[in-house]
Protein backbone atom coordinates (compact mmCIF):
# COMPACT_ATOMS: atom_id res chain seq x y z
CA UNK A 1 0.00 0.00 0.00
CA UNK A 2 1.45 3.33 -0.95
CA UNK A 3 2.25 5.67 1.88
CA UNK A 4 -0.07 8.41 0.70
CA UNK A 5 -3.08 6.10 0.82
CA UNK A 6 -2.20 5.16 4.39
CA UNK A 7 -1.82 8.78 5.36
CA UNK A 8 -5.17 9.68 3.80
CA UNK A 9 -6.92 6.81 5.56
CA UNK A 10 -5.46 7.81 8.91
CA UNK A 11 -6.49 11.41 8.49
CA UNK A 12 -10.05 10.44 7.53
CA UNK A 13 -10.24 8.15 10.56
CA UNK A 14 -9.07 10.99 12.80
CA UNK A 15 -11.76 13.26 11.45
CA UNK A 16 -14.44 10.67 11.98
CA UNK A 17 -13.17 10.12 15.50
CA UNK A 18 -13.77 13.79 16.28
CA UNK A 19 -17.24 13.63 14.73
CA UNK A 20 -18.09 10.53 16.76
CA UNK A 21 -16.91 12.16 19.98
CA UNK A 22 -19.10 15.16 19.37
CA UNK A 23 -22.07 12.96 18.51
CA UNK A 24 -21.82 10.98 21.72
CA UNK A 25 -21.36 14.05 23.92
CA UNK A 26 -24.21 15.32 26.06
CA UNK A 27 -25.97 18.36 24.57
CA UNK A 28 -25.03 21.63 26.22
CA UNK A 29 -28.12 23.58 25.22
CA UNK A 30 -29.91 24.93 28.27
CA UNK A 31 -33.69 24.70 27.94
CA UNK A 32 -34.16 28.21 29.25
CA UNK A 33 -37.90 28.87 29.53
CA UNK A 34 -38.55 25.45 31.02
CA UNK A 35 -35.47 25.20 33.22
CA UNK A 36 -33.79 28.08 35.06
CA UNK A 37 -30.27 28.92 34.03
CA UNK A 38 -27.76 28.36 36.86
CA UNK A 39 -25.80 31.49 37.68
CA UNK A 40 -22.17 31.62 38.56
CA UNK A 41 -21.28 33.03 41.99
CA UNK A 42 -21.03 36.78 41.81
CA UNK A 43 -23.55 37.13 39.00
CA UNK A 44 -25.47 40.36 39.41
CA UNK A 45 -28.27 42.07 37.58
CA UNK A 46 -29.99 44.94 39.43
CA UNK A 47 -29.48 46.78 42.74
CA UNK A 48 -32.40 46.27 45.12
CA UNK A 49 -33.23 47.78 48.49
CA UNK A 50 -32.68 45.65 51.55
CA UNK A 51 -34.97 45.77 54.55
CA UNK A 52 -34.39 44.81 58.13
CA UNK A 53 -35.67 41.28 58.52
CA UNK A 54 -36.94 41.86 62.04
CA UNK A 55 -38.60 45.25 61.78
CA UNK A 56 -39.37 45.17 58.06
CA UNK A 57 -38.09 48.70 57.55
CA UNK A 58 -35.65 49.67 54.86
CA UNK A 59 -32.02 50.07 55.82
CA UNK A 60 -31.74 53.13 53.59
CA UNK A 61 -31.07 56.43 55.36
CA UNK A 62 -31.20 58.58 52.21
CA UNK A 63 -27.61 59.75 52.57
CA UNK A 64 -27.23 59.90 48.79
CA UNK A 65 -23.83 58.25 48.55
CA UNK A 66 -25.16 55.71 46.05
CA UNK A 67 -26.54 58.50 43.86
CA UNK A 68 -23.16 60.23 43.95
CA UNK A 69 -21.21 57.09 43.09
CA UNK A 70 -23.49 56.05 40.23
CA UNK A 71 -21.67 56.59 36.92
CA UNK A 72 -24.80 56.88 34.70
CA UNK A 73 -26.58 58.86 37.48
CA UNK A 74 -29.75 56.82 37.58
CA UNK A 75 -30.39 56.78 41.33
CA UNK A 76 -32.71 59.52 42.58
CA UNK A 77 -33.01 59.62 46.37
CA UNK A 78 -34.27 62.31 48.71
CA UNK A 79 -34.85 62.23 52.45
CA UNK A 80 -38.04 63.01 54.30
CA UNK A 81 -38.35 66.53 55.70
CA UNK A 82 -40.20 66.49 59.00
CA UNK A 83 -42.61 69.02 60.44
CA UNK A 84 -39.77 70.75 62.28
CA UNK A 85 -37.96 71.36 59.04
CA UNK A 86 -35.18 68.88 59.72
CA UNK A 87 -34.33 66.02 57.47
CA UNK A 88 -35.15 62.55 58.71
CA UNK A 89 -33.08 59.48 58.05
CA UNK A 90 -35.72 57.96 55.88
CA UNK A 91 -36.06 58.17 52.10
CA UNK A 92 -39.00 60.09 50.74
CA UNK A 93 -38.37 58.41 47.40
CA UNK A 94 -35.74 56.15 45.99
CA UNK A 95 -36.06 55.82 42.24
CA UNK A 96 -33.90 53.74 39.95
CA UNK A 97 -33.93 53.93 36.17
CA UNK A 98 -32.95 50.39 35.29
CA UNK A 99 -32.94 51.06 31.57
CA UNK A 100 -29.67 52.94 32.02
CA UNK A 101 -28.17 50.81 34.78
CA UNK A 102 -24.72 49.49 33.91
CA UNK A 103 -24.65 46.91 36.75
CA UNK A 104 -21.32 48.15 38.06
CA UNK A 105 -21.94 47.39 41.78
CA UNK A 106 -20.53 50.80 42.78
CA UNK A 107 -23.71 51.81 44.62
CA UNK A 108 -23.49 48.70 46.77
CA UNK A 109 -19.86 49.38 47.55
CA UNK A 110 -20.59 52.99 48.43
CA UNK A 111 -23.48 52.23 50.79
CA UNK A 112 -22.33 52.45 54.45
CA UNK A 113 -25.61 51.13 55.88
CA UNK A 114 -25.90 47.83 54.00
CA UNK A 115 -29.09 49.03 52.37
CA UNK A 116 -28.42 47.98 48.80
CA UNK A 117 -27.78 44.56 47.38
CA UNK A 118 -27.31 43.22 43.90
CA UNK A 119 -30.01 40.84 42.80
CA UNK A 120 -29.62 38.04 40.30
CA UNK A 121 -33.05 38.50 38.71
CA UNK A 122 -32.46 39.35 35.08
CA UNK A 123 -35.85 38.59 33.54
CA UNK A 124 -36.77 42.25 33.45
CA UNK A 125 -37.73 42.94 29.85
CA UNK A 126 -40.62 45.33 29.34
CA UNK A 127 -42.95 46.53 26.63
CA UNK A 128 -42.39 50.14 27.62
CA UNK A 129 -39.21 51.84 28.72
CA UNK A 130 -41.15 53.54 31.50
CA UNK A 131 -41.80 50.14 33.05
CA UNK A 132 -38.08 49.96 33.81
CA UNK A 133 -38.31 52.91 36.20
CA UNK A 134 -38.50 51.42 39.68
CA UNK A 135 -39.59 53.18 42.83
CA UNK A 136 -38.85 52.32 46.44
CA UNK A 137 -41.67 49.85 46.99
CA UNK A 138 -40.89 47.92 43.82
CA UNK A 139 -37.21 47.68 44.67
CA UNK A 140 -38.05 46.40 48.14
CA UNK A 141 -40.45 43.87 46.65
CA UNK A 142 -37.76 42.75 44.22
CA UNK A 143 -35.43 42.15 47.16
CA UNK A 144 -37.99 39.81 48.69
CA UNK A 145 -38.76 37.86 45.54
CA UNK A 146 -35.56 37.80 43.53
CA UNK A 147 -32.54 35.65 44.32
CA UNK A 148 -29.79 37.76 45.80
CA UNK A 149 -26.09 37.27 45.40
CA UNK A 150 -23.12 37.95 47.60
CA UNK A 151 -20.24 39.67 45.92
CA UNK A 152 -16.80 39.83 47.43
CA UNK A 153 -16.32 43.45 46.44
CA UNK A 154 -19.64 44.48 47.91
CA UNK A 155 -19.20 43.04 51.37
CA UNK A 156 -18.55 45.31 54.27
CA UNK A 157 -15.01 45.71 55.44
CA UNK B 1 -46.14 50.36 36.85
CA UNK B 2 -47.79 47.20 38.02
CA UNK B 3 -45.04 45.14 39.56
CA UNK B 4 -47.12 42.00 39.73
CA UNK B 5 -47.76 42.11 36.04
CA UNK B 6 -44.11 42.70 35.31
CA UNK B 7 -43.00 39.81 37.48
CA UNK B 8 -45.36 37.51 35.60
CA UNK B 9 -44.83 38.88 32.15
CA UNK B 10 -46.28 36.02 30.15
CA UNK B 11 -49.74 36.73 31.61
CA UNK B 12 -49.90 39.69 29.35
CA UNK B 13 -53.53 40.65 28.88
CA UNK B 14 -53.68 43.76 26.81
CA UNK B 15 -53.01 43.10 23.15
CA UNK B 16 -51.46 45.73 20.99
CA UNK B 17 -52.14 46.42 17.38
CA UNK B 18 -49.08 46.48 15.14
CA UNK B 19 -49.07 50.26 14.95
CA UNK B 20 -49.12 50.68 18.72
CA UNK B 21 -52.82 51.29 19.32
CA UNK B 22 -54.56 49.49 22.12
CA UNK B 23 -56.50 46.49 20.95
CA UNK B 24 -59.54 44.85 22.53
CA UNK B 25 -58.59 43.65 25.98
CA UNK B 26 -59.17 40.10 27.13
CA UNK B 27 -61.92 39.93 29.77
CA UNK B 28 -60.75 39.65 33.36
CA UNK B 29 -60.51 36.13 34.67
CA UNK B 30 -59.70 34.49 31.37
CA UNK B 31 -56.31 33.28 30.38
CA UNK B 32 -54.35 35.44 28.01
CA UNK B 33 -53.90 32.48 25.72
CA UNK B 34 -57.66 31.87 25.45
CA UNK B 35 -59.53 33.06 22.42
CA UNK B 36 -62.01 35.87 22.94
CA UNK B 37 -65.68 34.86 22.85
CA UNK B 38 -66.68 34.21 19.28
CA UNK B 39 -70.03 35.93 19.55
CA UNK B 40 -68.30 39.26 20.05
CA UNK B 41 -66.50 38.88 16.75
CA UNK B 42 -69.19 37.11 14.76
CA UNK B 43 -68.71 39.13 11.56
CA UNK B 44 -65.02 38.23 11.55
CA UNK B 45 -65.11 34.56 12.45
CA UNK B 46 -63.16 33.35 9.48
CA UNK B 47 -60.70 36.22 9.41
CA UNK B 48 -60.11 35.81 13.15
CA UNK B 49 -59.20 32.17 12.68
CA UNK B 50 -56.91 33.11 9.82
CA UNK B 51 -55.34 35.81 11.96
CA UNK B 52 -54.64 33.33 14.74
CA UNK B 53 -53.00 31.03 12.23
CA UNK B 54 -50.93 33.94 10.91
CA UNK B 55 -49.93 35.00 14.40
CA UNK B 56 -48.94 31.47 15.31
CA UNK B 57 -46.75 31.14 12.25
CA UNK B 58 -45.24 34.59 12.67
CA UNK B 59 -44.44 34.07 16.33
CA UNK B 60 -42.62 30.84 15.64
CA UNK B 61 -40.52 32.03 12.71
CA UNK B 62 -39.08 35.36 13.79
CA UNK B 63 -36.05 35.80 11.60
CA UNK B 64 -33.78 38.42 13.01
CA UNK B 65 -31.33 40.70 11.29
CA UNK B 66 -27.72 40.40 12.34
CA UNK B 67 -27.33 43.98 13.44
CA UNK B 68 -24.69 44.30 16.11
CA UNK B 69 -23.30 47.77 16.62
CA UNK B 70 -21.53 47.45 19.99
CA UNK B 71 -20.64 45.08 22.79
CA UNK B 72 -24.22 43.81 23.21
CA UNK B 73 -23.72 42.06 19.88
CA UNK B 74 -21.37 39.65 21.63
CA UNK B 75 -24.21 38.54 23.88
CA UNK B 76 -26.53 38.36 20.89
CA UNK B 77 -24.06 36.04 19.15
CA UNK B 78 -23.83 34.04 22.37
CA UNK B 79 -27.60 33.71 22.40
CA UNK B 80 -27.55 32.46 18.84
CA UNK B 81 -24.88 29.93 19.73
CA UNK B 82 -25.34 26.35 20.89
CA UNK B 83 -25.78 27.07 24.60
CA UNK B 84 -28.85 29.31 24.32
CA UNK B 85 -30.16 28.26 20.97
CA UNK B 86 -32.17 30.79 19.00
CA UNK B 87 -33.14 28.03 16.59
CA UNK B 88 -35.31 26.48 19.28
CA UNK B 89 -37.70 29.41 18.73
CA UNK B 90 -37.44 29.30 14.96
CA UNK B 91 -35.15 32.32 14.87
CA UNK B 92 -32.59 32.34 12.11
CA UNK B 93 -30.09 35.13 11.49
CA UNK B 94 -30.57 36.93 8.21
CA UNK B 95 -28.02 39.25 6.71
CA UNK B 96 -30.55 41.13 4.63
CA UNK B 97 -33.29 43.43 5.96
CA UNK B 98 -35.60 42.28 3.18
CA UNK B 99 -35.77 38.78 4.64
CA UNK B 100 -35.89 39.62 8.32
CA UNK B 101 -38.83 40.25 10.65
CA UNK B 102 -36.98 41.42 13.74
CA UNK B 103 -34.20 43.91 14.28
CA UNK B 104 -32.28 43.47 17.52
CA UNK B 105 -30.60 46.83 18.01
CA UNK B 106 -27.71 45.69 20.16
CA UNK B 107 -25.48 48.54 21.15
CA UNK B 108 -24.92 52.25 21.27
CA UNK B 109 -26.72 54.20 18.58
CA UNK B 110 -24.56 57.07 17.42
CA UNK B 111 -25.69 60.04 15.41
CA UNK B 112 -23.79 58.73 12.44
CA UNK B 113 -25.45 55.30 12.64
CA UNK B 114 -28.98 56.61 13.20
CA UNK B 115 -29.97 57.26 9.56
CA UNK B 116 -28.60 53.85 8.63
CA UNK B 117 -30.78 52.21 11.25
CA UNK B 118 -33.81 54.09 9.97
CA UNK B 119 -33.04 53.06 6.38
CA UNK B 120 -32.61 49.42 7.35
CA UNK B 121 -35.85 49.52 9.30
CA UNK B 122 -37.70 50.91 6.32
CA UNK B 123 -36.24 48.22 4.11
CA UNK B 124 -37.69 45.49 6.29
CA UNK B 125 -41.00 44.02 5.15
CA UNK B 126 -44.04 44.39 7.38
CA UNK B 127 -44.86 43.08 9.89
CA UNK B 128 -41.61 44.01 11.56
CA UNK B 129 -40.50 44.27 15.14
CA UNK B 130 -37.64 45.91 16.98
CA UNK B 131 -35.95 44.88 20.21
CA UNK B 132 -33.86 47.52 21.99
CA UNK B 133 -31.19 45.41 23.64
CA UNK B 134 -29.22 46.90 26.49
CA UNK B 135 -29.14 50.25 28.19
CA UNK B 136 -27.62 52.15 25.28
CA UNK B 137 -30.32 51.17 22.82
CA UNK B 138 -33.08 51.64 25.41
CA UNK B 139 -32.19 54.99 26.89
CA UNK B 140 -28.67 56.03 26.00
CA UNK B 141 -27.09 53.98 28.75
CA UNK B 142 -23.89 55.26 30.32
CA UNK B 143 -23.38 57.47 27.26
CA UNK B 144 -26.65 59.38 27.55
CA UNK B 145 -24.73 62.64 27.92
CA UNK B 146 -22.49 61.95 24.96
CA UNK B 147 -22.41 64.55 22.23
CA UNK B 148 -22.79 61.98 19.49
CA UNK B 149 -25.08 59.40 21.07
CA UNK B 150 -28.80 59.05 20.40
CA UNK B 151 -30.63 58.64 23.71
CA UNK B 152 -32.44 55.48 22.81
CA UNK B 153 -33.24 53.90 19.50
CA UNK B 154 -36.93 54.62 20.11
CA UNK B 155 -36.26 58.16 18.92
CA UNK B 156 -35.61 56.70 15.47
CA UNK B 157 -37.71 53.56 15.10
CA UNK B 158 -40.67 52.21 17.12
CA UNK B 159 -39.44 49.71 19.69
CA UNK B 160 -41.47 46.72 20.84
CA UNK B 161 -39.36 45.22 23.64
CA UNK B 162 -36.84 46.88 25.93
CA UNK B 163 -34.26 44.52 27.40
CA UNK B 164 -32.34 46.07 30.31
CA UNK B 165 -28.80 45.15 31.19
CA UNK B 166 -25.29 46.19 30.34
CA UNK B 167 -25.06 43.95 28.40
CA UNK B 168 -28.11 41.73 28.92
CA UNK B 169 -27.37 38.10 29.57
CA UNK B 170 -28.56 35.60 26.96
CA UNK B 171 -31.46 34.49 29.13
CA UNK B 172 -32.51 38.13 29.50
CA UNK B 173 -32.57 38.48 25.73
CA UNK B 174 -34.45 35.20 25.42
CA UNK B 175 -36.97 36.53 27.94
CA UNK B 176 -37.43 39.57 25.74
CA UNK B 177 -37.93 37.32 22.73
CA UNK B 178 -40.57 35.34 24.62
CA UNK B 179 -42.36 38.60 25.44
CA UNK B 180 -42.20 39.53 21.77
CA UNK B 181 -43.70 36.18 20.80
CA UNK B 182 -46.53 36.77 23.27
CA UNK B 183 -47.08 40.17 21.69
CA UNK B 184 -47.11 38.72 18.18
CA UNK B 185 -49.64 36.08 19.22
CA UNK B 186 -51.93 38.80 20.57
CA UNK B 187 -51.86 40.90 17.43
CA UNK B 188 -55.29 41.70 16.04
CA UNK B 189 -56.26 41.71 12.41
CA UNK B 190 -55.35 44.87 10.55
CA UNK B 191 -58.27 47.22 10.14
CA UNK B 192 -59.47 48.43 6.79
CA UNK B 193 -58.38 51.99 6.16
Amino acid sequence: MPAWIRRAAVSIAKGHRVTLDQMLRRPITSLYPEEPVPHFPGFRSIPVLKANEETGKLNCTACGLCARSCPPQIIFVESVVGDDGRRKQWPAFFNLDLSRCMVCNLCVEACPFDALEMSADNELSAYDVRDLFFNMEELAALWKTAPAVRIAGGQKR
Amino acid sequence: MDLKRRLQPLDWREPFLPDGRQGPSVPEGESSQALPPVWQHLPGVFTTAAQHLLNWSRANSVWYMTFGIACCAIEMMHTGGPRFDFDRFGMIPRASPRQSDLMIVSGTVTEKMAPVIRQLYEQMAEPRWVIAMGGCASNGGPYHQGYNVVDGVDKIVPVDIYVPGCPPTPEALLHGVLLLQAKIRQAAAPQRR
